[in-house]
């Protein structure tokens, strides 16, 4: 009796612990940024309701410049681990030579980058995140417009799947996550804004990091429908990227992200900024 | 055509002129003959300036008897009133409109311009040190404007006749096409759009 018990415990402890630790998502408050000058320390959020623009998660909302495989960033490549952690990153306002009104210099970044699960193109589906109108694709960009005059925008990605003047709901595929940049490229991920007509400034680019972390609290709470899979040749490269580079598990050691000392991290159970996850 | 190869047969037989009469004269049909030949053996490649640009849009006309059936449909029953493109662009513009915007979008070549106005104002409760920020610097239309650039895209914000308009232009060569990466371009699409009477 003892012994069967005893077999039982260690069966329940090596399931426990082979089990994937499903990683927490935790985020860096507003105007955090990495690496440079504090950004826009903003938490309105400027499109509730809207889906997450990459279909499934993690995804990781952090610096391009300043992260793993940026010209400012600590080295490596834009495949290392460190960038496919959590928690996420504002980077709305990172330093730019770009004109922002809303900036604390009057200058920076005007959107959201989002690393999709994988430093891999064309795997990662983009969805619409509200119902809209494709109303301009250019070399590198897709803008939706939804029926109060916002407009998303989503850059850098390949395999489209939209035309300008089509109609959308929210959670259509608009393309594929990929680092295209026009005539030249840039590092796998999706560049997002949010453009509206502001009072008292006109239209502008306005953080979108909020609207954001609200849109991927509900999509890691499985509170987004499921798509269809893909039946073409991606999904299964998106499979395997999967699992060659797990996040619970990482075949190499994951670097841990740097702590903010001057501000506290959030998560999703405490969405507040300011509280320590 | 014909002003192109006396402009350069005036220039190559200038380099004769110093030489022997008939030396020059054979110089002179030569220089016609290689004029000629060039023009018709190789059409010159369009030119993206803005100068260009202009010229063509004078030529061609105004924007909104270019523009195609489907798209003139989309303008006309529009509840936010459209500004249209010039020429060249009208002719290749696709046109959209919701309840509280309209918007429009042309590709030409390396090039995509795209324009979009809204009636509905957001109140973001903005600080009044944040707006004082804010404030544009540019004319355009007669009304402020600012000019932002978003990953070598190119905008001029203005606000006409109670529309927030954005017109953009974003190149495939960001980095290096003037288009994108000055104003000059922006600015004097932005004066050459066209209200469309309603």
């Amino acid at each position: 009796m003892r012994r069967a018990l005893a077999s039982l415990v260690s069966l329940a402890c090596v399931v426990v612990c082979a089990a994937p630790a499903a990683a927490q998502f935790t985020y860096d408050p507003p105007g955090n940024l990495e690496g440079t000058e504090p950004g826009r320390a903003d938490t309105h959020v400027y499109a509730p309701g809207i889906r997450f623009p990459i279909e499934v998660g993690p995804a990781f909302a952090n610096s391009q410049i300043y992260g793993h495989g940026g010209y400012m960033g600590p080295g490596g490549s834009e495949c290392d681990a460190a960038n496919f952690a959590y928690p996420w990153h504002d980077n709305y306002c990172e330093t730019r030579s770009w004109a922002m009104p809303l900036c604390p210099t009057g200058m920076g970044h005007q959107g959201q980058d989002i690393r999709a699960s994988s430093c891999v193109g064309g795997v990662h589906r983009t969805l619409a995140v509200a119902d809209g109108t494709i109303t301009s694709i250019g070399s590198y960009s897709v803008y939706l417009t939804t029926s109060d005059g916002t407009r998303f925008d989503y850059l850098h990605q390949s395999h489209l799947v939209v035309a300008v003047g089509d109609i959308v709901r929210r959670g259509d595929p608009i393309g594929m996550v990929d680092n295209n940049f026009g005539g030249s490229s840039t590092t796998h991920h999706l560049h997002f804004n949010i453009r509206q007509s502001v009072s008292g400034v006109g239209s502008v680019y306005v953080p979108p990091y909020m609207s954001l972390i609200r849109a991927y609290e509900t999509l890691v709470g499985g509170g987004e429908p499921t798509m269809p899979p893909m039946t073409t040749g991606p999904r299964l490269m998106a499979e395997y990227v999967h699992q060659s580079f797990p996040l619970s598990s990482a075949p190499f050691p994951l670097r841990r992200a740097r702590p903010s000392p001057a501000t506290s991290r959030c998560a999703t159970a405490a969405p507040r900024p300011g509280r320590r996850a | 055509m014909n002003d192109l190869v006396v402009a350069c047969r005036g220039t190559l037989a200038a380099r004769f002129r110093s030489m022997p009469r008939t030396r020059a004269v054979l110089g002179s049909m030569v220089a016609s003959l290689v004029v000629l030949s060039t023009a018709c053996a190789a059409p010159a490649p369009p030119d993206p300036s803005p100068a260009s640009l202009t010229q063509s849009a004078q030529a061609e006309g105004r924007g909104s008897a270019l523009m195609t059936p489907a798209a003139q449909a989309v303008v006309r029953g529009a509840s936010v009133r459209f500004l249209l493109l010039p020429a060249p662009y009208a002719q290749m513009a696709v046109a959209t409109s919701g309840p509280r915007w309209s918007a429009l979008s042309a590709r030409a070549g390396e090039l995509t311009v795209s324009l979009h106005g809204t009636d509905l104002t957001h109140d973001a409760q903005l600080g009044l040190a944040e707006v004082q920020r804010a404030e544009p610097t540019l004319h355009v239309r007669g009304a402020a404007a600012r000019v932002l650039e978003n990953e070598g895209i190119r905008s001029v914000a203005w606000n006409e006749d109670g529309v927030d308009w954005s017109l953009e232009v974003e190149c495939y060569h960001s980095e290096t096409d003037v288009r994108c990466t000055q104003d000059a371009f922006l600015l004097d699409l932005a004066a050459r759009l066209e209200a469309v009477s309603q």
